[in-house]
């Protein structure tokens, strides 16, 4: 936080865009070479040349799994970013309007239900859906408002709500077995994906993107609050409705394929602030960069890490992500005070 | 010409104006006084569609205000906002060159032109490299005028615009607001100083309990029957006199 007193000028943007494209093509080089089967990163340049047995394990386990840990994370970092900037708040998140918990009541009735036993995409569907509902509900409490608050406070309750009726899903269900099965996936995993949960999820994920890389001058705009930018020009409504439909979009479809995974839309932001001078328009890109490198070495990070069961990503980043949260809160009332 | 006709705002159905009409001509700086609670942020903010109006008609240049779209609004009239709020420690730089959101096409050489001529007017050069949390109330006030003035639209609506300023400062940028009518451009500034009024308005209007009580020159509207039903004192010095003076001296 004392990065307040570096100024940072408007053209260390594309370096530090080129930059975490580097550490991002890193980290994915990095994603692909570990694993139990040994390839290493040798032995990923290896398979261009000569294809075989190791290709499969690259190409349908590990790729898959890299490529969602890469939307993912992307989709984390860039909706934070964009959260933050229409509720001028660093401690905002996508969780906060409640989009995560709807998509993930919605996938865990897609579980209960059964429907996955026929049909194996339900569950992104069921995650969507529940995304859509939460920015359809949201909207009808708070759309027409033009206050930040009222937009808080409704996505505060929405997400109590979907907590509670998730809660309420696997008090009820009456085979443990699912249960258990909900409470791992909600736990949030790029594990065991394949590139059929890539396709299903990247066109929404891609379209929530466009929508929210559009808001950057609208969202510089009201870092002056609302009654200026709008005698600047902008449009609020269409603002705030591209803004959180851009945020169900991407993190709707990324929590209906990977679970819950907290603090990457929270702590990527925050430490990219400082370098592209403040401005919210111009944290988008770099957050969905940074979003996804983070996504990228977490997940390296639960595979390496020894322990009897696979960690899931979305536990060890809740472990970073809550300390971080809370230092990051007293900071902010020593300045406020 | 900004002419708003009848137009009355409520709040949560507290009726805050009530068929207030007025006139803004490009050239003239308009004071806009009465005392708190009168409505008179309401009446700039619902003039220019910040707040919804009940009723009334409000046109620019001929056109109504309605048909334009926001840009076009944007480029017409600039707002100030009484104390406006920075939610992000950007700088100063930054913060000025937000008022050039408007006027998109320009090249990248024409803005630093504009805002390098902005910088030096508002005397602000000096505090471009700073964060506007390092910036006392005072230097971000002046920061935010600059912003205003960035826009460079044909009307400025500035809402207690010199509130935070020191007395030099308050008389550097009621000079600047004359400058910019002298350019061509039509102001509605809501003041609180009755001796800077009188002395930099060309015209004032005064408002009480959401309705306009009375128009004219400073000398016209600024009468001591006035002070005293409007305001509820008494003041002293003289309203001819170069400059013009009055202070209050008494509650009534």
């Amino acid at each position: 936080m004392a990065s307040h007193r570096t100024q940072v000028d408007g053209s260390n943007v594309f370096p530090l865009s080129l930059g975490l494209t580097v550490a991002l093509l890193l980290a994915l080089l990095l994603s692909v070479a570990i694993g139990p089967a040994g390839i290493g990163i040798p032995g990923v340049f290896g398979v261009f040349a000569n294809p075989t047995a190791e290709a499969t394990i690259l190409f349908e386990i590990r790729l898959p799994r890299a490529l969602i840990g890469m939307l993912v994370g992307a989709s984390l970092g860039i909706a934070g970013a964009g959260m933050q900037g229409l509720l001028r708040n660093p401690l905002a998140e996508p969780g906060v309007i409640g989009v995560s918990g709807c998509a993930g009541l919605g996938a865990v009735l897609v579980f209960y239900s059964g429907i996955t036993n026929q049909f194996a995409l339900g569950l992104p569907f069921g995650g969507m859906l529940g995304a859509l509902v939460a920015v359809w509900l949201l909207y009808r409490l708070s759309g027409r408002s033009s206050s930040t608050l009222s937009l808080v406070l409704a996505g505060v309750a929405i997400n109590a709500f979907a907590g509670a009726l998730t809660a309420l899903v696997l008090n009820l269900s009456s085979n443990p077995f699912a249960a258990y099965e909900i409470v791992f996936w909600l736990m949030g995993s790029f594990a065991d994906r394949s590139l059929q949960h890539v396709s299903i999820c990247i066109v929404p994920i891609v379209l929530g993107w466009i929508l929210l890389t559009r808001s950057g001058k609208g969202l510089n705009a009201l870092s002056l609050g609302e009654d200026t930018a709008v005698s600047m020009g902008i449009n609020l409504p269409q603002l705030r409705l591209a803004v959180i439909l851009g945020t169900a979009l991407c993190v709707g479809a990324a929590v209906s394929v990977s679970g819950m995974i907290g603090f990457i839309g929270l702590v990527v932001p925050h430490l990219l602030r400082p370098w592209v001078g403040y401005e919210p328009g111009r944290l988008l890109l770099p957050s969905a960069l940074g979003g996804a490198t983070l996504a990228l070495l977490a997940d390296i990070a639960v595979r390496t890490i020894p322990t009897p069961i696979e960690l899931k990503i979305g536990v060890l980043t809740a472990l970073i992500g809550a300390p971080f949260f809370l230092s990051l809160l007293r900071s902010m009332r020593r300045e406020l005070v | 010409m900004f002419v708003a006709a009848g137009v009355s705002i409520a709040l949560n159905e507290d009726v805050v104006v009530s068929d207030v009409s007025l006139a803004l001509q490009r050239g003239e700086v308009v004071g806009l006084i009465g005392p708190n609670g009168a409505g008179k942020s309401s009446l700039l903010r619902g003039a220019i569609g910040l707040l919804p109006a009940r009723s009334g008609a409000v046109s620019i240049d001929d056109h109504s205000w309605t048909s334009l779209d926001l840009s076009e609004r944007a480029r017409k009239v600039a707002y100030l906002a009484q104390d406006p709020v920075v939610h992000w420690p950007l700088s100063v730089e930054s913060v000025v060159a937000l008022g050039r959101l408007p006027h998109e096409r320009e090249t990248a050489g024409e803005r630093r032109q504009v805002l390098d001529k902005i910088f030096d007017e508002a005397e602000i050069s000096h505090l471009r490299e700073r964060t506007m949390f390092e910036l006392s109330g005072g230097e971000r006030a002046r920061v935010l005028i600059a912003r205003s003035f960035a826009v460079d639209a044909d009307y400025l609506f500035a809402d207690e615009p010199i509130a935070g300023l020191d007395p030099f400062h308050q008389l550097q940028f009621m000079e600047l607001f004359r400058d910019q009518a002298n350019s061509g451009k039509g102001l509605l500034l809501v003041l609180h100083d009755l001796s800077l009024a009188a002395r930099y308005c060309d015209r004032l209007l005064l408002m009480a309990e959401g309705s306009l009580q009375a128009e004219g020159s400073p000398a016209e509207v600024l009468t001591k029957d006035r002070l005293a039903a409007v305001f509820q004192i008494e003041a002293v010095g003289d309203i001819e006199g170069t400059p013009p003076i009055l202070v209050p001296s008494k509650r009534l």
